[in-house]
């Protein structure tokens, strides 16, 4: 029985216990040599790990011997982090387990203190507050006037509280979906892409992976920005503990569809997830996706499953028709582009041809509420994204007037991506053979909106992609093909 | 396999399953090509090179040759086009899916055919070379193991990975279909063409090899992309690998 983990808001302002624990059993874990399987710098490299990458970034010399452990070749601990698949939020769920334990023992070792992983519930409505970091990891001394360890590691110069602009993902929005895998790949769905394999970056992104979670690691910037740092700072593991609540909170509200499939249960198929044990020693910690459930000895317990996640547990969300089980529901393309876009320092805009008997259905059947009848709802999909940032922005616009600025068209604002580990991703060689990230995004609303101010056109729909922070000339984001998908289901 | 809620294992495995009862049928109807055998070939290579490949052609017509080609690409090459299937049908419309597939088939048959003469003349090389069927047949063995080592096979396995973009109208999504088919098919004889030899060079064996070669390429391609250097072939790494699916180490993660 795991310790009641709580909003970081409710444990009082500055240096609190938890946080004061934490800060002295980070600068001893900091301490420990990179090998030993519980130091802070092993913790981080188990999310992810590029020698050269942390050399330039002092974090290694250039002598040092990388751990056999932490050796790609090895396939054990290192570089395991699971994103843009369903694995993503069980893989993080084993992560946050183990790091707890390990930062516990160490508090009370040092202290005597009983210490759970608190969250930053960054998106809870009634807390004024919520976006600022904590004090704690913005000070420069602990209370004793020693250096803080939580401020360590560098973020976004100046930051002191995430400042998301006024259309980036950065809400409770995903809990709106009640499907964890929809479609035969789970482009669509809440969780992300279906894979048997163990895949370090897949092929899509699940909804609460965008948002906010990919937002928050480009807000808070610095390490946080990469795959391969982002496990070092401190404040990654309140925000992971906090992504970590909202999936617990969807799954504990009725009408949320959970996968069961047994890959995910049981899986990966080739490789298995394992954590450090206490101490380091062998055998480690093996898992899977079942013990992160309910029952399962990884499973969670929050002290609060509302405030700041959209939902109730209990009770039924009513933010959308349901649209029947999620294996009987279809995902069909009925438009896409014709060319591989690039966008550098500018807007670029591209045009999708639409299939017109299968638009035309798919919007009939947009506003469908009685049961029994066909329903469907209409995404944007971006595959196989490519570039070479680590965490840049790129926002998606649809139908915007000829020689218009998008930004004086919020109405027409699609959605934006922060594309967290295009980097990794975009490696030819690298463990997704260089194939980039898939996204999709609900445009249901947008083109309902579209359709009633006579401005959706059946046979063509323009997309406009927006550049945000590092995206430029010199490192231009590319996207193989942007289609429409129509998810159809049945009113239930 | 293992990127989609249904994947067409069956309908693939059916199909390479075909394959090995033609080729087997064709084998027990007439002789095999008579360079199949690197017994007959030494015998024909005691008449000089040229003299050699010129009975070899005679006794072997190419047609013959290359439909022996096409029917062990049927035998060995569905199971390993499961993902880029999978992505061709997901990608089209629903009425453009059948047609869509075929163009990517079309694309990369035509290119792996195009290999045929290139490899078949590889093998019978191999087999004038070799004293002995045995030994032809474990000189393409080891050769095969070497490539599968290699940092240049993983290289060609990882591009091999790579997905194209497929349109959903008229004839740019057809040649998109195409030029996909051609490209995959491209990287799958580079990195796979050491383990086409294997099955020529096995004389009577060569269905057996064909199962044995098959199912290698079938590991080789499921396995990650990963950086390319020397490394255990796949196909020996997994005689350890097997016992992680045993059913008590299964049990034993969730204690």
């Amino acid at each position: 029985m795991s310790a009641v983990r709580e909003d970081v808001a409710t444990l009082g302002p500055g240096w609190n216990k938890t946080l004061l624990n934490y800060a002295l059993a980070m600068r001893a874990l900091d301490k420990l040599p990179i090998d030993n399987r519980n130091s802070w710098k092993f913790l981080g490299a188990i999310h992810g790990f590029d020698q050269r990458l942390w050399i330039s970034q002092d974090l290694l010399k250039p002598t040092d011997p990388v751990p056999p452990d932490l050796d790609d070749r090895n396939k054990t601990y290192g570089n395991q982090c699971q994103h843009y698949s369903w694995f993503f939020l069980s893989w993080h769920r084993g992560y946050l387990f183990a790091f707890e334990a390990i930062v516990a023992a160490k508090v009370k070792e040092l202290t005597g203190d009983d210490w759970a992983l608190p969250y930053w519930n960054y998106l809870d409505s009634d807390n004024a507050n919520a976006r600022r970091v904590p004090d704690a990891f913005l000070a420069d001394t602990l209370p004793d006037g020693t250096a803080n360890p939580l401020k360590k590691y560098p973020r976004r110069p100046g930051l002191t509280v995430l400042q998301p602009g006024p259309n980036d993902a950065f809400s409770l929005g995903a809990v709106e979906e009640d499907d964890f895998v929809v479609g035969n790949d789970g482009s669509i769905g809440f969780g992300g892409g279906i894979s048997g394999d163990f895949v370090h970056n897949g092929q899509w992104m699940g909804d609460l992976e965008n948002n906010p979670h990919n937002t928050v690691h480009r807000l808070v910037g610095g390490f946080m920005a990469y795959q391969e740092l982002a496990g070092l700072d401190p404040i990654f593991w309140l925000h992971h503990c906090n992504v970590d609540r909202i999936w617990e909170a969807w799954m504990s509200t009725p009408g949320k569809t959970m996968v069961h499939d047994p890959r995910w249960l049981d899986g990966p198929a080739d490789r298995t997830f394992i954590m450090p044990a206490l101490g380091g020693a062998n055998p480690g910690m093996t898992f899977t996706g079942r013990d992160t459930l309910r029952g399962g000895k990884l499973h969670p317990t929050y002290d609060n499953l509302s405030k700041g996640t959209g939902l109730t547990p209990g009770a039924i969300a009513v933010a959308r028709v349901r649209m029947g089980p999620s294996a009987q529901q279809t995902v069909e393309p009925i438009g896409a582009n014709s060319t591989v876009v690039s966008v550098g320092g500018t807007p670029a805009r591209t045009l999708l041809n639409l299939e017109p008997r299968a638009t035309a259905a798919g919007v009939a059947a947009m506003g469908a509420t009685q049961p029994g009848q066909e329903v469907s709802r209409l995404y944007l999909a971006l595959e196989s994204v490519r570039g070479s940032a680590p965490a840049p922005l790129l926002e998606v616009y649809v139908n915007v007037p000829e020689g218009a600025d998008p930004h004086a068209h919020p109405e027409l604002h699609a959605g934006s991506l922060t594309l967290f580990g295009l980097n990794v991703a975009s490696r030819p060689d690298g463990s997704h053979g260089g194939n980039g990230l898939g996204y999709t995004i609900d445009i249901t609303e947008l083109a309902k909106r579209l359709q009633q101010s006579g401005n959706f056109d059946p046979n063509h729909l323009r997309v406009t992609l927006v550049p945000g922070e590092e995206i430029t000339n010199d490192e231009p984001v590319t996207v193989d093909k942007i289609s429409v998908l129509k998810r159809t289901g049945v009113v239930s | 396999m293992r990127s989609f809620a249904r994947a067409p294992w069956p309908l693939l495995f059916a199909s390479a399953g075909l394959g090995l009862i033609l080729s087997a049928y064709g084998a027990g109807r007439a002789t095999l090509p008579a360079f199949c055998g690197a017994d007959t070939a030494r015998l024909l290579l005691a008449s000089g090179w040229h003299d050699a490949l010129g009975w070899a052609l005679v006794l072997n017509p190419p047609a013959r040759v290359l439909s022996d080609w096409a029917l062990m690409l049927l035998a060995m090459m569905p199971p390993l086009l499961a993902v880029p299937l999978m992505h061709v049908w997901r990608s089209s419309l629903p009425r453009r899916r059948v047609c869509a597939l075929a163009y990517f088939v079309l694309g990369y048959g035509c290119l792996w055919m195009a290999a045929g003469p290139i490899l078949i003349s590889l093998a019978l090389l191999l087999q004038l070379v070799a004293e002995n069927g045995v030994l032809a047949f474990a000189g393409a063995l080891l050769l095969a193991t070497i490539w599968s080592a290699s940092p240049w096979q993983r290289a060609a396995l990882n591009r091999s990975h790579r997905l194209r973009r497929i349109g959903l109208f008229g004839w740019a999504a057809d040649r998109e279909c195409l030029t996909f088919g051609a490209v995959h098919a491209l990287w799958c004889v580079a990195s796979c063409w050491a383990w086409m030899l294997v099955p020529p060079a096995a004389g009577r064996w060569h269905i057996p090899a064909m199962m044995f070669a098959g199912a290698v390429m079938l590991g080789e391609r499921l396995a990650a992309p990963s950086r390319p250097r020397w490394r255990l072939p796949t196909f020996l790494s997994l005689l350890d690998r097997r016992l992680i699916f045993t059913p008590q180490l299964i049990a034993a993660r969730h204690a």
